[in-house]
């Protein structure tokens, strides 16, 4: 009998017979490394300049354009600013050197956010058991006025129907929906779900209801010709925005759905109009709507996500924080290529990491934006942080 | 005295079917793999000088790819649910069966971690050892074991679990 492992080893190799690597790998990887060597010389100082310029430009320009200030570093005019070679920041740290980091942590206060510890939603000192059924995984979004929203799926049908709803302090699960795997978003304000419903036939609603009364109060239908659409990429003040292979979508609820040429959308702080995007592999570049997505500023050699805080007046690149309006860098006090599973922002300032342990499990790091202090954040080894 | 660029262009070319090779496991894309191994041979060659033994070029260059892809899932998977491509369909099955199975052979494999993703592309598809794949991750043998037992639960489950199929809403 073929095992599982056999099958994926033979379709795999049968494909990979047929490449044929490109003719100018080597030239290309020279090219570039030289170049990155001379940035490397320059880059410190660059950062800082673009800084000084930005203090200097920001305060007049930006504040003419739009009620939010421009992120240091962009050209008054709406020119695109680089930041370059951040991957120096590599080597990666292994899970052992990783772990033995984290051992010796000192540790601070719990988590400040609502996260999932085995099988209960832990907010604080308050600590609520799902109602689980059968196994199933669950994360939080967030909070809401009535407890949290959370999302729960069959453990072993990842492909399979998500199940909405809103926690209750006393432990009732009061469901919202059934969506697919697009994913949900919470709205800016935080009293309304946006999610993405498939009828049999394939056809794509994405919807928005109200927590507090479940209704339904808006909802759009997807083009077929989109049916490249695969994730519902968060909810700013801009709309909410939908990504996929061809390119996203921006709906504000109400209006029609507007297509947007970009390309891995996501929203990075919902209390703003900026989002992520990744038109180049190696950079991670940050753009506001304006009718149009306009970009700002952009970290190349930098593989990550970019982690902007609640205000949008900070960036985390890597283990750096930049500041977005002022001219403010603060090294974090984090090794090298940590193998992160997901982050959350506390509040304007504090940021936390979930950091991968060596044992599979992960510990929750917390770190000040301000000095650059990083401690534990005390929280069981299956922790995951909400989404929004 | 050794040219440095002319030693990491026969490097390169020597190296490269293999190396595309496992991008190409690690990512389970064509597309994806040559982007993965142009920008980790730019790492390799940031770092050439230091390499003291050329034989062990290829396995830092392997390291830097499966860390390098390992940051690009990442990149994906923060604050992200997993996708799904479309509504499973039984029915086409047997018509399209191989190439259904080819799909999702290769969309399964994509939906694993990136770092079980790595070990299993390693172990069976590199037929490396247990330790040399702990080695080149980083990690214990240990780890590579529990990974590899978790990498293939999963892959057994989603090959065989029943499709699921959509209730009228």
């Amino acid at each position: 009998m073929t095992t599982p492992e056999d099958r994926v080893k033979q379709v795999l190799s049968s494909e990979a017979d047929q490449l044929v690597p490109p003719p100018d790998l080597a030239r290309t990887a020279i090219r570039r490394g030289r170049r990155v060597r001379r940035l490397r010389v320059v880059s410190g100082v660059a950062v800082i300049a673009a800084a000084v310029v930005a203090a200097i430009v920001v305060p007049t320009a930006s504040l003419s354009r739009s009620e939010e200030p421009q992120p240091a570093g962009v050209i008054s005019d709406g020119g695109l600013v680089t930041v370059n070679n951040l991957w120096l920041q590599e080597p990666d740290t292994s899970r052992e050197e990783a772990t033995r980091w984290l051992d010796q942590l000192r540790t601070g206060e719990a988590p400040k956010v609502p996260t999932v510890q085995s099988g209960s939603l832990v907010d604080g000192s308050r600590s609520v058991r799902f109602p689980l059924v059968k196994p199933q995984s669950a994360h939080s979004f967030g909070r809401v006025d009535g407890g949290w929203v959370v999302a729960l799926q069959d453990r072993f049908d990842e492909q399979g129907p998500i199940t909405y709803g809103e926690l209750t302090p006393t432990g009732t699960l009061q469901s919202l929906a059934t969506g697919h795997g697009l994913g949900a978003t919470l709205s800016p304000d935080r009293t309304q779900l946006a999610y993405a419903v498939r009828d049999r036939t394939g056809k794509l609603e994405v919807i928005v209801r109200e927590v507090a009364t479940r209704m339904i109060r808006a909802k759009v239908t997807v083009p077929d010709k989109r049916a490249d659409l695969d994730l519902i990429a968060g909810w700013n003040l801009s709309g909410i925005w939908l990504n996929g292979s061809t390119g996203a979508l921006l709906w504000a609820p109400g209006s029609a759905l507007v297509p947007v040429p970009a390309a891995d959308v996501r929203v990075v702080a919902p209390q703003s109009s900026l989002v992520q995007t990744h038109e180049d592999p190696q950079c991670a570049r940050l753009a506001s709507w304006d009718k149009r997505l306009v970009p700002r500023i952009q970290y190349c050699g930098f593989a990550g996500s970019l982690a902007v805080s609640p205000d949008a007046k900070t960036v985390v690149v890597g283990q750096i924080a930049f500041g977005l309006y002022e001219p403010r860098t603060q090294r974090l006090d984090l090794p090298t290529g940590l193998s992160i599973r997901s982050v959350a922002w506390e509040d304007e300032t504090r940021i936390l990491f979930a950091v991968q342990r060596a044992d599979d499990g992960v510990t929750v790091v917390r770190c000040d934006t301000t000095t650059g202090s990083c401690e534990r954040a005390p929280a069981g080894p299956d922790v995951t942080l909400p989404r929004n | 005295m050794i040219d440095a660029d002319a030693e990491f262009t026969d490097f390169v070319r020597a190296q490269s079917p293999a190396l595309l090779r496992t991008a190409f496991y690690l990512t389970g894309d064509a597309g994806l793999a040559e982007d993965l191994l142009q920008t980790s041979l730019t790492k390799v060659y940031l770092h050439w000088s230091k390499i003291d033994a050329r034989e062990a070029a290829a396995a830092y260059a392997r390291r830097t790819m499966i860390n390098t892809a390992t940051s690009w899932w990442r990149r994906f998977s923060w604050q992200r649910e997993k996708p799904r491509d479309d509504v499973p369909d039984l029915q086409n099955r047997d018509e399209y069966g191989e190439l259904d199975e080819r799909t999702d052979l290769v969309a399964t494999l994509r939906r694993l971690p990136a770092r079980q993703r790595a070990v299993l592309a390693l172990r069976f598809l590199e037929d490396l050892s247990e330790a040399e794949t702990a080695r080149l991750l980083g990690c214990s043998p240990g780890t590579v074991k529990s990974q590899t037992s978790r990498a293939l639960a999963k892959l057994r489950a989603d090959l065989t679990a029943p499709t699921f199929v959509e209730e009228d809403r």
